[in-house]
């Protein structure tokens, strides 16, 4: 898929222009704030983040969106600590798409990285900052006394003498006529009463209730429902279709061909599905054919064999694995993984007669969904109006470079433009797991020289698809010829080792790949782990304390270590038939580290408790800190042990829940979560836990008395 | 075919096919949306509604089957003392990441309590392992069902 020139130069220049321009939309442009918030000509609307109506009603417009990760309720959190007014009073809404909402670092707005909270941790507390300095200003004006008279708390502010307060609601009038401050002081952290503090969901009633309005859940008078026949292979096309049973399903309104197959539009899911069960399709293969999982396991090892693009290169590796006085290699591989986020996808189109359009979704990237669509349409953007939900899980499926389904559903309502209709185009189970964007397969050749007990030599080598060639991510993230993400987690590997070489192989193919929830780590964390705990064994060292040693200079990565180490006991024998395994791990400016219990009960691995430390820095929502860790090992084990995506002639094997394997209650360990109390730099939360899973869970099997498994998922490869 | 049922306590009637699976007379004819979709062949839990008491999987339940008797789904769901309890455990517990899979999830932890009020882990293991949760919520529905088991039987749970 090739994206519209005008998004490329659009996301090119907005990544490169940095957080300035995003400050100043979002601040400078008062009548243009208030136009995200209809009626609010009275109101007071400081920027684009905050309204505050005359009747008290506190709208916030959040800038990234809620895929389960709590960012809404964090975000709430830090602008009600400036703003002084509690959470719960304050009603948190999706941002609309506008480069008001820009991501602080990106310069789109987009949701990912594990960085919506340490990036944007500063410009919302302004922003309540500033809303606060000007109600208080207000009321300084309002009793003629001296602002320093006056204090803002729960929702009002009050003169400082106990003779009067004035509620946000009452000063919002007069809030309005205030200049907007230059420049706000924020408190010091020692001063905050809510940041910090576990703090409830603002999502967890309404969302247990069903009453939680997500992409799917989104409906509008006369709307049609669409599904699409996607070609099975990738880089396949239509040859030839049949459509006529599919137009004699009741229900079905209109069958019509877009660019990635053939649309049937009808008046709800289940005629439309009925109606794409009976397209009578055949497919030109096409590119698809070389797509064959054990055919490219054997092509990505061979290549592995020679020397790749070097990403680092300490010291003299090949000379010392040369003259190291043992040498071990091994060959680890991942494959393709879905997101098989819980909510399908969908996305819904209304046609505007100005050749505009209305879009609702539940995007992690509105900010290159919409140029993508405005582009489509050959439109100025502000004739695009994008409307987000609730993401019913993203893990990076919803951030897709190339707007896939966002721009797929314009195709659908523009082919069927004639039925005058709103039309949602909607994703199966099988569309999910068949539609490509997969986390790439990789695999990581390791080479390790041992001499006088320690590791002497390291070379780790990844071969994989790049996810950011041909994106508009490419200029930034691609330098002479590594992708960074394919990389990341061994080119920056922390361990002392003296020499030390990581290279690249890249390699092209037809299937469209992405980042998925950690993204270029969830390969070499397991590689980089996994081998270190073979080196370990080799020198008969213990793996918690060769790691120790080699990261003496890693004061944040120790502390997690130690804190891991510590609250599992590593110190202290494991329960008979069980073994632990560990794994320490940066990534997105976030410290982790787990140990594992597992068994091999019957030929099949079994977890049993996964004790968790993670450094991120000072922490917003502790409660919500142990909810993503949680979730993270969960979400890791699956890939772990089970889920995967493999092709055999051409297409995907995997089309459901019953053979996309992941873990169910039964299989879910315990899994504990300990937060280093740290002052340091604020860094990520989301993707954190999920790294250090699969090669801390191999650990524990090997340790188990099983083989030391190579090959994710771990699948029987133990009976 | 016109089909007449009782949903959360209330009479409805449905003129539609009687193969449409239960989940999209619910969603679209009826406009309840809290019955979610995720995998259309009863592999994944999060379209879970009671039928008659007995928790099943709306997506592959013809809705011809309902006739004549009684629906729950999770706009109904705190309709009696169980239904309270887990909803009010989840909420206490903040079980939720995403949240699509949760009112499936709670519609199942309905009817394990309704029939036993003190589960014990492995019963937990083996009423729960039908609805799959992406975000890995599994230790807090646990701890939640707990919670909800207790408060029915009238201890703080906590």
């Amino acid at each position: 898929m090739s994206a519209p020139s005008t998004r490329r130069d659009f996301l090119a220049g907005s990544l490169l222009s940095g957080g300035g321009l995003v400050l100043g939309l979002a601040f400078g442009d008062r009548a243009r704030a208030a136009s995200f918030f209809p009626g609010a000509a009275v109101d007071f609307v400081p920027h684009a983040f905050l309204r505050v109506a005359p009747d008290g009603t506190i709208t916030f417009l959040a800038k990234h969106d809620e895929m389960g990760q709590g960012i809404h309720t964090g975000l709430a959190m830090t602008v009600c600590e400036e703003l002084e007014v509690d959470v719960d009073a304050i009603r948190v809404v999706p941002a609309p798409a506008d480069p008001a909402f820009a991501h602080s670092t990106y310069g789109i707005q987009v949701t990912g990285g594990s960085t919506s909270t340490w990036t944007s941790f500063d410009q919302v507390r302004g922003a309540g900052a500033t809303a606060r300095a000007m109600l208080v200003a207000a009321a300084a004006e309002r009793w003629g006394v001296d602002v320093a008279a006056c204090e803002a708390r729960d929702g009002a502010v009050h003169r400082t003498d106990g003779s009067g307060s004035a509620t946000y609601g009452e000063l919002a009038e007069a809030a309005a006529r205030q200049p907007v401050p230059a420049d706000v002081p924020l408190k010091d952290r020692a001063q905050f009463t809510r940041i910090g503090k576990p703090t409830p969901r603002i999502d967890s009633a309404s969302k247990v209730r069903g009453t939680a309005v997500f992409s799917l859940d989104q409906r509008v008078s006369g709307m049609l429902t669409a599904m699409v026949a996607r070609s099975p292979y990738f880089g396949g096309a239509l040859k030839s279709v049949d459509d006529a049973a599919a137009k004699a399903v009741p229900g079905v309104k209109a069958v019509v061909r877009v660019p990635s197959g053939v649309a049937v539009v009808a008046d709800g899911f289940w005629a439309a599905f009925a109606g794409r069960e009976a397209l009578v399709t055949e497919w030109e293969p096409g590119e698809g054919t070389r797509m064959d999982t054990e055919r490219l396991r054997a092509e990505f090892v061979e290549k592995s064999r020679s020397p790749g693009l070097p990403a680092r290169s300490d010291g003299d590796p090949e000379g010392a694995l040369a003259r190291a006085g043992r040498t071990l290699e091994a060959v680890y591989e991942v494959p393709y993984q879905a997101h098989a986020p819980m909510e399908p996808l969908s996305c819904m189109v209304t046609l505007r007669d100005d050749g505009g359009a209305e879009v609702v979704t539940g995007s992690q990237m509105l900010g290159g969904d919409h140029p993508a669509v405005a582009g489509r349409l050959g439109v100025d953007p502000s004739k695009v109006t994008f409307r987000n939900s609730y993401l019913g899980g993203g893990f990076g499926r919803r951030a897709n470079p190339g707007s896939d389904f966002t721009l797929e559903a314009v195709e659908v309502a523009l082919a069927a433009r004639s039925l005058g209709a709103p039309i949602k185009t909607v994703w199966t189970r099988e569309d999910d797991l068949r539609g490509g964007w997969y986390r790439p397969m990789f695999v990581d050749a390791m080479a390790a020289g041992l001499d006088g007990g320690e590791v002497v030599a390291w070379r780790h080598r990844v071969v994989g698809q790049s996810i950011i060639e041909g994106t508009p991510f490419a200029p930034l993230l691609i330098q002479n010829g590594i992708d960074a993400t394919s990389v990341e987690g061994a080119a920056d590997m922390p361990y002392a080792i003296p020499n030390l070489g990581v290279e690249l192989h890249t390699v092209a193919l037809p299937v469209p790949v992405q980042w998925w929830r950690s993204v270029g780590h969830s390969n070499t964390a397991f590689a980089k782990e996994s081998f270190l705990d073979e080196c370990a064994e080799a020198l008969g060292r213990d793996p918690c304390e060769l790691r120790r040693a080699l990261l003496a200079d890693h004061p944040r990565l120790l502390r997690v270590l130690n804190l891991a180490a510590e609250k599992a006991g590593w110190d202290t024998p494991p329960p008979a038939g069980v073994g632990r395994g560990v794994a320490v791990h940066e990534s997105f400016k976030g410290f982790a580290a787990h140990v594992v219990e597992a068994s091999i009960e019957d030929g099949r691995p079994r977890v049993r408790r996964i004790v968790c430390a993670i450094d991120c820095g000072p922490v917003v929502n502790p409660d919500q800190v142990e909810s993503q860790l949680q979730g993270a090992a969960i979400f890791a084990l699956s890939a772990t042990l089970g889920s995967q995506i493999t092709f055999r002639d051409g297409r995907v094997v995997e089309s459901n829940f019953h053979d996309f394997q992941v873990v169910r209650m039964h299989e879910a360990p315990v899994v504990e979560v300990h937060i280093v109390d740290s002052t340091d730099e604020m860094g990520g939360i989301g993707e954190v836990g999920v790294p250090g899973i699969a090669p801390a869970v191999c650990s524990a099997l090997r340790a188990a008395g099983g083989p030391r498994v190579r090959r994710l998922p771990v699948g029987n490869q133990l009976a | 075919m016109r089909i007449e049922f009782t949903l959360n306590g209330e009479a409805r009637a449905v003129e539609v096919a009687g193969t449409t699976p239960l989940l999209w007379v619910l969603r679209e004819s009826l406009e309840l949306s809290g019955t979610k979709f995720g995998c259309g062949r009863a592999l994944c839990g999060a379209c879970t509604v009671h039928v008659d008491g007995t928790a099943v999987r709306a997506c592959s339940y013809p809705v011809r089957y309902v006739a004549g008797k009684q629906v729950r789904t999770i706009e109904g769901l705190e309709r009696d003392a169980v239904g309270r309890a887990v909803v009010g455990a989840w909420i206490d517990l903040d079980v939720v990441q995403c949240g699509w899979c949760q009112p499936g999830q709670c519609m199942a932890a309905a009817a394990l309590l309704s029939a036993d009020a003190s589960p014990d882990d492995a019963t937990i293991d083996g009423a729960m392992s039908g609805n799959l949760c992406r975000c890995g919520t599994y230790p807090r529905i646990r701890a939640a069902i707990h919670r909800a088991a207790a408060t029915l039987r009238g201890e703080d749970g906590r």
